[in-house]
């Protein structure tokens, strides 16, 4: 796992891009993404993609992920339900 | 996101399970015979449920107790503000611990379960619903919602039932751990059963979690359906 040194962004993967590998892996596990906010986040570990209901009272949950801000490779994912 | 898990194992439950079913109103009679405390006017009471309750509150304040702790529902709690007047009954709601112990509670977490078809890979999805207090029988009720979702349900609709108030809530989490999946509460399960104010029960492949509040807010008060 590589660290992103502050101040340190060229060579990055940029959002769109790290959605995309994120949006390829959920939709081969959740057969319906339509009902999930999506929030990005570039943290010191990488890039944080979250799938979270959108409706705030509603029982379930999705996928998370922390995506290597360099290489792309999804270094944690979680699949919650 | 903090999140609390219970798991607990459906056989063991099972096994272990009672119904915490209250027993016979045993206060009735006595109520006739009990001196009020001071400044407080009997009024008679024609629902057995509030007879009950009002008659445990009256034996707590003579500290005689009637029953075991846990064993009842309607265990009152009451207390004299200093001014002397009487202070308003917060009634126990079941915890999740009783909840989970309860023969009806638990076939309804199974019946869920199986259909939510956790052995099909194309059409396993959540199932759950809404377990309802009969206040004047004391008896558990289930409502089943309708589940199409393959990681969520919606609960936030229930039906309200005459009488009853909504206990807790339940759904099922199907999709197997083998492949990746979390069994437990999720952190929209946690931050939902907080905003609805009733506990989470959740049946999954490796037995029982639960998450939210350990009974209804505010107890069994308030009105039908989700307390406010």
């Amino acid at each position: 796992m590589s660290t992103i040194p502050i101040g340190t962004t060229d060579n990055l993967l940029s959002g769109d891009q790290v959605l995309s590998i994120a949006e390829k892996d959920a939709r081969t596990v959740y057969r319906d993404l339509t009902i999930y906010r999506i929030q990005l986040a570039l943290e010191t570990d990488g890039w944080h993609v979250d799938y979270d209901l959108k409706d705030p009272r509603l029982k379930g949950g999705g996928p998370h992920y922390v995506i290597d801000a360099r290489t792309g490779a999804i270094l944690s994912k979680r699949y919650e339900q | 996101m903090p999140r609390e898990t219970t798991p607990s194992s459906p056989r063991t439950a099972v096994r272990g399970g009672t119904a915490p079913h209250a027993p016979p109103c045993v206060g009735l009679a006595l109520f006739t015979c009990l001196e009020p405390p001071h400044g407080v006017a009997l009024r008679v009471i024609d629902d057995p449920y509030a007879a009950r309750c009002r008659v445990a509150n009256l034996m707590e304040f003579f500290r005689k107790p009637i029953r075991k702790a846990g064993s009842c529902h309607s265990q009152g709690v009451t207390d004299r503000v200093s001014t002397g007047k009487w202070r308003r009954n917060m009634m126990k709601a079941p915890t999740i611990a009783e909840l989970l112990a309860d023969p009806v509670v638990l076939q309804a977490l199974e019946k869920a379960w199986l259909d939510s078809l956790p052995e099909d890979p194309h059409h396993r999805h959540e199932e759950g619903g809404w377990i309802y207090l009969d206040m004047t029988t004391l008896e558990y009720a289930i409502r089943r919602a309708i589940g199409t979702g393959q990681a969520s349900v919606d609960l936030n609709s229930p039906p309200i039932l005459p009488k009853s108030v909504i206990v807790a809530t339940f759904h099922t989490h199907p999709n197997p751990i083998s492949e990746g999946w979390e069994s437990g509460p999720s952190a929209s399960d946690t931050t939902s059963a907080r905003l609805l104010g009733v506990p989470c029960l959740i049946r999954a492949e490796d037995g029982y979690h639960s998450t939210g509040p350990d009974s209804r807010r505010g107890g069994l008060t308030g009105v039908p359906g989700f307390p406010l």
